[in-house]
């Protein structure tokens, strides 16, 4: 454990650390609550209940939903054949893992039009099919899984690898087949890993603007989310109701990393036996 | 059974990740090698990128140095209310870019009293160069904190306090004890730091105000040249943007491990 | 036949972990499978038991061939050594495991997980978590939660490995009196001599992947066919013939002089089966100096040095002991009362009647 030093000094270290803090953080995040609730409580509520101002905020928890949901089904099944299994290609999958962490989301944005734009052959094809991505909801949701793809993943890889296979080979002894033992004992112990990978994705969606401009055509009602909302608003000079709606997506955001932190608290108190 | 688990993962990752990166790099080079240089080489696309290395080096530096100090600060200082510190630490990774945008805007904007203020000194914040600084600073803040606090916190007092017995003032210390036995968590967060900074977007979209000639960083040119119709640059820009970031992460995994080796006890 | 195994080898590249082993254990025994780290004996439980595959040889299961068959399908129960319980299900659901997959109704798997928890004496823990647990309580779990499917074979690795040894104590005759009720097939993994000794009707002794001897455990202390086994199960000590006898004077050695054998050959003899005596008596005896005296509860042992240089332990017990009135320094005299004889070559060792 940490010990601290008796020495009380150090004093202008501490000032000059909260002193940025407070003006790079807290000044910040006040002059938001402060655009938010200037005018009062009714106003505010009148700006997160505009009807566009409720369906880009609807928008992007649907997608953001959706996209959490099927990486912690892929996320998971990914680190598990990374884990357990050899196959050719695995190192250098294995690596390029963490490439959307690395690239910048406007280039997200630019990849995904490159690829599905109506210019691009396959955009021409799905065109024709009436699947279109780029300026519809599924090329939102494509590019959320894009920019969430590593989350669940290394969550869970680090657990996998642990994990003592002991319990596995016990169920397989009592006559449990290959799934039923993934079911009953290695998916109960992957849980926390696969909510907590699940709950940041989920997160970092809520938020996400550089890779769902490019793909989303920008058409109100239809394909804004919540972040292009608040952009469109302050471009229009109102920059009361972006405040508004930025609070609620910011709220949602806290309660899930709080959330989260008080899950990692309880779960190191339960399982140390 | 096993085969067509790998084969799924194989296929979702290459449609996800894959397909998407091969795409870009046939856009970028499309119409040859030389017509790739000629888009990057083009001159707004040079003064965007040297923005962006310029405001990233700032955004590194400040944060470099603060986040050393905080982390610090929070290891091995007591005082009350550290559990709030330490969650402020991590509000920017809370915000979405735009509201993290807003923020200074409101803050810093001709419409607010400090905007209004520092008008008159003549310093421009939005708009301007500072106020990228600004929201890139911002939204980078906690990297070289958080690669910091563990590897502090692992290392332990003992030898800062042996090196005092030894007649060694707080800044020798410093420099000559705990900094080296950091080292290597500092770069991970220095590492993350600038990655993160390259990228950055939409704080910036915001700060800068969407008009035409402001100034641009390598991802509002990237953006810029998408919503017009010749699309070349943007694809140009943005391959390099991003082999700039994935060489730096490859940097990173070598990195990691010596974090990872350091943190393990040493 | 309850478990026979016929040429099982298993190879790590070079190195011959399990080399041509063949055994077979008879219906409703308990045996040991007893050796020293690297010997191969918990890959060949694991072998046993389908959770690895052998490169060679046959597994045959109360009569059936199990070589090819998956773990699930074999029917065995398997205890672990750090018991492998999971963590996230009560002791009642850890145990009721093994029936849930056999699709067993619900009264009928309640009842006989109350059955087990009552062969256990954990009744009242039923609905705690292993973490709440004790050691030795995980480990009684975990061999009713093998025992719950009824399986036909029962394999334990090293099950009380990781135990306190009073607990183990406990457990150990715990298994026994299980296994006297139950009567089960049961094969387990020890590296204690002891404890097999204690625990077993049987024991297969195995070195560097080879069986060495089986047989009941008396038999083979009393009968060693190889020097591994006789330094393997208790100490031993070791006299170099042909040093003793040249040394030894007036045709009065307590060694036998008809011993065959040509130069170099190794006389063992357990420290039990040594005579020590103040004063000489009918037989040939060494003349020796008690070096040290160490008392161990209700035994003594003696380390002698005999005149001729060689040291020699002595074990009795603490009454004979005190009867004998012996001290450290004393000068006394030792005789045999049995030996072994080990050729040089080949290399196993001859019964030697005195």
């Amino acid at each position: 454990m940490e010990r601290v030093p008796i020495r009380s000094a150090g004093g202008l270290l501490r000032v000059a650390s909260l002193s940025y803090l407070g003006v790079m953080i807290v000044l910040p995040l006040s002059a938001l609550a402060w655009g938010a609730f200037a005018d009062g409580l009714g106003p505010f509520v009148r700006r997160i209940s505009d009807p566009f101002a409720r369906h880009a905020l609807f928008l992007t928890a649907v997608t953001a939903l959706i996209m959490a949901v099927i990486n912690a089904v892929t996320g998971t099944l990914t680190a598990w054949v990374l884990v357990r299994y050899e196959f050719p290609g695995k190192g250098l999958m294995n690596a390029l893992i963490d490439l959307p962490f690395a690239v910048p989301t406007v280039v997200t944005g630019v990849m995904l039009v490159a690829l599905y734009g109506p210019t691009s052959v396959l955009g021409a094809i799905l065109g024709e099919y009436g699947l279109g991505v780029i300026y519809e909801k599924p090329g939102i949701v494509l590019a959320l899984l894009f920019v969430g793809y590593p989350f669940v993943i290394r969550s869970v890889q680090p657990v996998l690898l642990e994990m003592d296979r002991m319990e596995e080979e016990a169920a397989a002894t009592l006559g449990a087949d290959g799934w039923t033992t993934f079911r009953r004992v290695t998916l109960p112990t992957l849980r926390p890993a696969i909510v907590t990978g699940t709950a940041l994705a989920f997160s970092r969606a809520l938020g996400e603007f550089g890779s769902v401009v490019m793909v989303a055509g920008n058409r109100p009602l239809e394909t804004k989310t919540a972040p292009m909302y608040i952009f469109g608003e302050i471009e229009s000079g109102n920059q009361r109701g972006a405040a508004a709606v930025s609070t609620i997506l910011l709220a949602a955001s806290l309660l899930i990393l709080i959330g989260l932190n008080i899950l990692q608290r309880r779960k190191g108190e339960n399982r140390d036996g | 059974m096993k085969w067509a688990l790998i084969g799924f993962v194989q296929l979702w990752f290459a449609i996800l990740i894959l397909a998407p990166a091969i795409a870009l790099l046939r856009a970028a080079v499309e119409g040859g090698l030389g017509s790739f240089v000629r888009a990057v080489s083009a001159p707004e696309a040079v003064a965007a990128f040297r923005l962006t290395f310029g405001v990233t080096a700032i955004a590194t530096v400040v944060n470099t140095v603060f986040g050393v100090a905080i982390a610090v600060v929070l290891v091995r200082h007591r005082f009350p209310g550290k559990a709030i510190v330490d969650g402020l630490v991590d509000l920017p990774f809370a915000v979405s870019p735009i509201i993290a945008g807003l923020m200074l805007v409101v803050l810093y904007g001709p419409g607010s009293p400090i905007g209004r203020r520092l008008a008159e000194w003549g310093v421009g914040v939005v708009y301007e160069l500072p106020g990228l600084v600004l929201a890139t600073t911002f939204v980078t803040l906690p990297f070289v904190v958080r690669e910091v606090v563990p590897v502090l916190r692992e290392f332990g007092v003992d030898q800062e306090e042996v090196a005092r017995t030894l007649g060694a003032g707080r800044w020798t210390t410093f420099v000559r004890v705990t900094l080296p036995s950091i080292r290597w968590g500092l770069a991970y967060g220095v590492m993350l730091t600038i990655s993160r900074s390259l990228g950055e977007f939409g704080a910036l979209m915001v700060v800068s105000g969407n008009i035409i000639g402001r100034t641009q960083t390598a991802t509002l040119y990237i953006h810029d040249e998408i919503e017009s119709f010749e699309p070349r640059g943007a694809y140009a820009a943005g391959l390099a943007l991003a082999a700039v970031s994935f060489i730096l992460m490859i940097g990173m995994e070598r990195v990691r491990a010596r974090v990872e080796a350091a943190e393990h006890g040493d | 036949m309850g478990i026979a195994v016929r040429r099982l080898t298993k190879r790590f590249g070079d190195y011959r972990a399990v080399d041509d082993v063949s055994f077979e254990i008879p219906s409703g025994q308990l045996v040991a499978l007893l050796g020293p780290s690297g010997s191969g004996k918990s890959t060949i439980l694991r072998i046993i038991a389908g959770l690895e595959s052998a490169d060679s040889g046959e597994v045959v299961l109360t009569g059936e061939l199990a070589t090819a068959m998956p773990v699930q399908r074999r029917g065995i129960g398997f205890v672990f050594q750090h018991y492998a319980l999971f963590r996230h299900m009560t002791v009642r659901q850890n145990i009721a495991f093994g029936l849930e997959i056999q699709k067993l109704p619900r009264p009928e798997i309640a009842r006989r997980v109350d059955e087990l928890l009552d062969l256990i004496q954990l009744t009242s823990m039923a609905n705690r978590y292993p973490t709440q647990l004790s050691g030795g309580q995980r480990q009684r779990v975990a061999l009713a939660r093998a025992l719950a499917p009824r399986p036909k074979v029962l394999l334990l690795d090293e099950p009380f490995g990781a135990l306190d040894s009073q607990v183990r104590d406990e457990l150990r005759s715990w298994l026994r009196r299980l296994h006297d009720e139950v009567h089960v097939t049961s094969l387990f993994v020890t590296h204690d001599q002891q404890e097999a000794f204690e625990v077993s009707d049987q024991i297969v002794v195995l070195n560097k992947g080879r069986v060495e001897q089986m047989g009941p455990p008396q038999q083979l202390y009393e009968h060693p066919r190889s020097d591994f086994v006789t330094k393997f199960l208790g100490s031993v000590n070791i006299l170099p013939v042909d040093a003793i006898l040249a040394m030894d004077q007036d045709d009065e050695s307590p060694l036998p002089l008809d011993l065959p054998g040509p130069d170099g050959s190794m006389v063992y003899v357990r420290p039990h089966d040594l005579h020590v005596t103040k004063q000489p008596g009918q037989k040939p005896a060494w003349s020796a100096r008690i070096v040290r005296l160490t008392h161990l509860g209700g035994l003594v042992r003696l380390d002698l040095l005999l005149n001729q240089g060689t040291p020699v332990t002595v074990q009795m017990s603490r009454d004979e002991c005190a009867q004998l009135g012996l001290a450290q320094g004393d000068e006394v005299f030792t005789a045999l009362k049995d030996l072994k004889y080990l050729t040089p070559a080949p290399g196993f060792v001859e019964d030697y009647v005195i």
